[in-house]
Order: structure tokens, then C-alpha cells, then sequence
């Protein structure tokens, strides 16, 4: 059994006249699905064309499955299968036609799963893609990098534009791929919904620059809303990786990426009267994350 | 075998421990006996529509708690311990007492003073 | 598990032939309607009549060079405005190979319509009493012009990956084609010899000729060069 990492970037930059990544550092392993989470323009669609060779990095290191990008880049595609927002399928072609060219150029190609997904994500294979519905267009796009059973999937905003029981289904489909240990999916989007239910790893991306890299249990676990009664002339303690903190009146409410018992008990040691420690939901913290990497500088 | 998992986004705890209800219920009931071999970590993600790593964390947790015993290469079993189901409930009932105690020293109530609104509530339900 | 390993891959060659046939593909009904249409030209131009020689030959040339600007813009330029680009670059292929696909469906295609053209043009000549035999070397010099204009509008729409530049370069070598046939057509050792009963392969006309093929083989080499050289694809 080899230990190569389905996808490692390090120190990767790409500079452009108005935007910039920023050494980019990243390690996806096999059997997982990673998240990739940041607002428009932070730099995930730059990121995953560098991973796919399409665009070079101006610097640093991209692997994929071992192969170097983008020297080894034909190695390392053929065994990726990408799909993006602003790649498109011709228009004056069938979603048959598509299937076709893809399987007369690679041979893993699975006929029976294709059929299986065409009526899956209810697509007409015979109608031109010129007449199909948006998310009818975004989902050949799937099919077609799925149907292939490549070992890595690339895939940029996969579920955008799509209503949610098609949703549902291309996030079924992505949970099928790591029942299998040696494949791992890396996908985009803005949804944190998706990313929460179906993610091994977070990754945090805004202003070219990774803000955050965990597995998701620890991100969920190390983030907690404290909520608490102040006494009067409450002082507020100096605590360790409080994001945001507010005095309102009586009522308190602090936001850590770092909980721990210390963290309450300092509180509490102050005179402060804890009313409730909250769990918080992916999109509440990739919001303090963003918030506070951009009050703070780096991150 | 495709356990039937009620997993929800709006619920407010945690993914993992809804999977560790989940599978707390399952033993409590009956459906699974001590012994029983769980569904492997990537099954159930599979099956439940969850990342693999939230089940590993519910095993992980049920493993420390002694509910599951993992065995390297074979899977996870219900743990063998006679009258798992009860203990569990028993468990349970723990758990929702100490979060009373809790709540009890959060509005500053002493021991005896719980204690005597515990007795009352009983006296309540009894008389129904 | 169904993935990939090294060994089940196909090869470049036939993927290149794949994304040449794809290309075809697109174009294939406006291409075999400008056959017919050449064709016809060419048959109106062996009518002995001076006014049908004239829209027959202006037809033809015509058709020659609409051949060349729908392939450059159905092929190349709407790869990147269509945003099909990204799927095609994400197949198991280098640069360059995608960059060899293209060259070859669109000079191969482009010489396919030529060929024929010529070759009904050279018949014409040779057969049909009321066009000189003189004509040939203007004629086949003139298509020539006709093979290395396409040429070089292809490689600046691959190199330059712009529109604008394409369509530039496109009007400036088309106006320069009249320009270039009544300079050839002025040329002593060429004009002299356009009406006369021979066809008269001189060492003005070769070399003509002969710069014709070079810039041909120059712009193909470096496009390949250009392409192999790029990081961003897309």
C-alpha cells in the first residue's frame, strides 16, 4: 500500500493584475472529501485549475497521486475527473454525443453507471445541450467526469444552480466515490450546508490565502458561542483566540475558534454567569474565521 | 443491510452524537444484540449521507464509553456486556440528571432545594 | 474498484484523432456546403462566356478563403468564447498535442477544400480550350497565397488567443490578396506568360512558390513552438 496523498500543494502562488494566491498550502488523502470554502474571488476556481494543470502556479509544489503538475500533468489527469461552473459542453452536441467522445478516449469508462446517472440527474441524452436547463447542463457535466470512475474529482461549485433534490443527488453520488478508500473528491462551493454533511476535511480559502485547514470534527469541536450574564463593571478578561466579543447591556456573548473548559472557567472566575455554550453551524464559523482574518492581517 | 439512520441538519447537536443516539437506540431496543457486528465506518457513511470521519468519531466515542469494541481487521462489535440495553438507559437517565444539577447551580439552588423540587415533581407524576 | 491504472490509457495519437474528428464534426455541414458551392464555381468558370469566368473565379476564391475563417472561428476562436476549452484541456493531453489536434484539423481540413479546388481549377485549365495553359503557374500561385494567408491568421488565432487579432490579421491578409494577385499578375516573367499557349514554370514563379511553402512550414513550426511553450491554458 503507497501513502501518496491523492492531491499536496505547497507553497504554491499565482499572481495576477488584481488578484493574487498566496502560498497555498494543501494535502488532501485518499478516501476523503474535502470541502473547499471561501466567498467569489477568494481564489478556490484559481486554486483547482492549478491542481488540474490548466493554469501554472508561478511558484511552489502540486502533486497529484505523486505525479508532479504540471510537468507529469497528463499522468495526473488521467486520473482526474473535473467539472466547473464555467466549463461548458457544445452547444450544438448531444449529452450521447458527449458520453461517446469521453468513452472513446478513456477506457475506464462505465457504461451502466453513465445510463444509471443519466436517468439519476434526468438528463435527455438525445437533446442537444443547446436546449437543456441550466442545471441540466451542470449535471452532464458531472456525469460526464463521473462516469469515468476516476480515482480523484475535481470539482468546482458541483451543486450551484441546481434545485435541491438534484442537489441531494450529485451529494449522494460524492459520498458513493470515498466508499472506496483509494478515491478522494475535492469540491468547491459556497453552500457550507453541503460541505458540513458530506466533508472529511475543511479547507477555508479568502483573499488568495488559506485561512483554515482541518478535519471537519475538530473545526465543529473547537468552535463554541458562549453566552453569559455579566456582573456590573464587568471587566472583560484577556482570553486566548477570542474572535469576537460583545457587552450589550448585561448580556455577553464571546466567539472562540479554541474552547476549552479554561475558557468558561475564566469567565466564570470573573463573575460572569455562563447561560449557554453553543455548538456552531459551519457557516457561522467560516464567517467569524473570515471576519477576523481580515480584521487581524494574517491569519 | 442498510441501517435506516434519522440523521438532521436542524437539529441542533452535532452530526456525530446524533449517530451515537442512533446506534444507543438500535442497542437499547434490541435490534442489537451484544456481538452484533456493526456496519463498517465507510458503510454507514455511505448509507447515513455522512462524512466518513463523523462516524469514526461516534465509534471512536462509543469505543471510549465500551458501548463497541473495535478488533483490528474484523469491524466493530456490540460490546458483551449483559443487559447493555438497561445499562444504557440507565445512562441516559444519568445524564439528564447531572444536566439538571447543572441548570440547579446555574440559578444558585443548593442540593437540599433540588432535591426537594425533585421529591415534589414526583409526588406530582404519582398522584396523576 | 473501476479506476484507472497506468497501463489501461489510450494513446495520444488516438486521442488527437479524437479531438481532430470532434472538430470535423462541428463543421461538417457548413464545410460540405461550400464544397458544392466551390465546385460550382468552378464549373461557371469554364463557361466560355467572359462574365461567367469572372463570378465563377471571384466565387472561388471566395469560398477558399470562407472556408478558412469558418474553421479558424468555429475550431479555434470559439473553443475559448464558447468556454469548451476547459473540457478539452482537461483530457489527458499536453498543450501541445491539443495544439497538434488543432493544426491538423484545420490545415487538414483546409487542404481537403483546397485540393479539390485545385484540382478543378488544374483540370479546367488543362481541358477546357478557352482558358490558357499560361495560366497555370498564376493559378496555382494564387491558391498557394490562398494556403499561406489561412495559415498565418490560424497560427496568430492559436498564439494570440484573440478575437481581435484574428479578425485583424484575417481583413489585413484578405484585402492583401488583390493586392498580391495584380502585384504577381505585374511581375514581367509571370504576366508576360498568363495568356500564352504553355505553362511557363520560370524561376520567378518558383520562388514565388517556394516562399509561399516556407511561410506555410514557418508558421506551423512556430505555433507548435509558441504553444509548447505556455502555462495558462485556459
Amino acid at each position: 500500500m503507497t501513502t501518496t496523498s491523492a492531491i499536496r500543494l505547497s507553497g504554491v502562488n499565482k499572481h495576477y493584475t488584481h488578484f493574487q494566491l498566496n502560498d497555498v498550502d494543501l494535502r488532501l488523502e485518499k478516501g476523503h472529501i474535502m470541502g473547499f470554502i471561501g466567498p467569489n474571488g477568494a481564489g478556490k476556481s484559481t486554486t483547482m485549475r492549478i491542481i488540474m494543470g490548466l493554469i501554472g502556479a508561478d511558484s511552489g509544489h502540486v502533486e497529484v497521486l505523486g505525479h508532479r503538475v504540471p510537468d507529469e500533468q497528463v499522468a495526473a489527469k488521467w486520473n482526474i475527473g473535473f467539472a466547473s461552473e464555467d466549463m461548458r459542453l457544445y452547444k450544438a452536441a448531444t449529452v450521447g454525443w458527449h458520453m461517446n467522445f469521453m468513452k472513446s478516449i478513456y477506457p475506464s469508462w462505465d457504461d451502466d453507471y453513465a445510463l444509471a446517472l443519466l436517468s439519476r440527474f434526468d438528463i435527455p441524452a438525445d437533446l442537444r445541450v443547446k436546449g437543456l436547463s441550466h442545471g441540466q447542463r451542470v449535471k452532464a457535466g458531472l456525469l460526464l467526469a463521473l462516469a469515468r470512475r476516476p480515482q480523484i474529482l475535481l470539482l468546482d461549485e458541483p451543486t450551484t444552480g441546481l434545485d435541491p433534490v438534484a442537489r441531494t443527488e450529485v451529494l449522494n453520488e460524492l459520498i458513493d466515490v470515498v466508499a472506496d478508500e483509494d478515491r478522494a473528491v475535492l469540491f468547491s462551493s459556497h453552500n457550507t450546508r453541503d460541505v458540513e454533511q458530506i466533508s472529511d476535511q475543511i479547507t477555508f480559502l479568502d483573499r488568495g490565502r488559506i485561512i483554515d485547514s482541518r478535519d471537519k470534527e475538530t473545526f465543529l469541536d473547537s468552535w463554541r458561542r458562549i453566552r453569559f450574564e455579566a456582573p456590573a463593571n464587568f471587566d472583560m478578561p484577556e482570553l486566548a483566540n477570542v474572535t469576537s466579543s460583545q457587552l450589550n447591556g448585561r448580556l455577553a456573548t464571546v466567539t472562540t475558534g479554541s474552547f476549552g473548559p479554561e475558557i468558561t472557567e475564566t469567565l466564570t472566575n470573573h463573575g460572569a454567569v455562563i447561560q449557554s455554550v453553543d455548538n456552531m453551524t459551519l457557516e457561522e464559523i467560516f464567517v467569524s474565521e473570515v471576519m477576523s482574518s481580515r480584521d487581524g492581517g494574517a491569519a | 443491510m442498510e441501517p435506516e439512520f434519522v440523521l438532521s441538519q436542524s437539529d441542533g447537536r452535532p452530526m456525530y452524537l446524533q449517530i451515537i443516539d442512533q446506534i444507543r437506540l438500535r442497542i437499547t431496543v434490541g435490534d442489537w444484540q451484544p456481538g452484533f457486528k456493526l456496519p463498517s465506518i465507510r458503510e454507514l457513511a455511505v448509507s447515513t449521507r455522512v462524512s466518513v470521519i463523523t462516524v469514526k468519531r461516534a465509534y471512536q466515542e462509543l469505543e471510549n464509553e465500551g458501548v463497541i469494541v473495535t478488533q483490528q481487521g474484523k469491524g466493530s462489535f456490540v460490546a458483551q456486556i449483559d443487559d447493555l440495553g438497561l445499562r444504557l438507559r440507565e445512562d441516559e437517565l444519568e445524564q439528564f440528571l447531572s444536566q439538571a444539577i447543572d441548570i440547579a447551580r446555574s440559578l444558585g439552588l443548593g442540593s437540599e432545594e433540588l432535591k426537594t423540587r425533585l421529591d415534589e415533581l414526583l409526588r406530582k407524576e404519582n398522584s396523576k | 474498484m473501476n479506476t484507472l491504472t497506468d497501463v489501461n490509457q489510450t494513446r495520444p495519437a488516438v486521442i488527437i484523432r479524437q479531438l481532430v474528428l470532434k472538430d470535423w464534426y462541428f463543421v461538417r455541414f457548413p464545410m460540405a456546403a461550400y464544397l458544392a458551392i466551390g465546385i460550382g464555381a468552378a464549373i461557371l468558370m469554364s463557361v466560355p462566356h467572359q462574365t461567367a469566368y469572372l463570378i465563377g473565379s471571384i466565387l472561388l476564391l471566395s469560398v477558399v478563403v470562407i472556408v478558412g475563417i469558418h474553421l479558424v472561428f468555429g475550431t479555434v476562436t470559439h473553443e475559448r468564447s464558447q468556454q469548451t476549452l476547459p473540457m478539452i484541456m482537461s483530457l489527458p493531453i499536453t498543450f501541445t498535442q491539443y495544439s497538434a489536434a488543432k493544426l491538423i484539423a484545420n490545415v487538414g481540413g483546409f487542404a481537403i477544400a483546397w485540393s479539390v479546388l485545385l484540382a478543378v481549377t488544374v483540370a479546367l485549365i488543362l481541358t477546357r480550350e478557352n482558358l490558357p495553359l499560361g495560366l497555370l503557374p498564376f493559378a496555382v500561385i494564387a491558391l498557394t497565397e490562398l494556403f499561406a494567408a489561412f495559415v498565418v491568421i490560424l497560427a496568430v488565432a492559436m498564439i494570440s488567443e484573440s478575437e481581435a487579432w484574428t479578425v485583424v490579421t484575417m481583413t489585413i491578409l484578405n484585402i492583401g490578396i488583390s493586392i498580391f494577385l495584380n502585384l504577381i499578375g505585374s511581375i514581367e516573367a509571370i504576366g508576360t506568360h498568363m495568356g500564352g499557349p504553355t505553362a511557363v514554370w520560370n524561376g520567378t514563379a518558383l520562388l514565388i512558390l517556394g516562399i509561399e511553402i516556407l511561410i506555410i512550414v514557418v508558421a506551423i513550426a512556430v505555433t507548435l513552438a509558441a504553444q509548447s511553450r505556455k502555462k495558462d491554458f485556459i
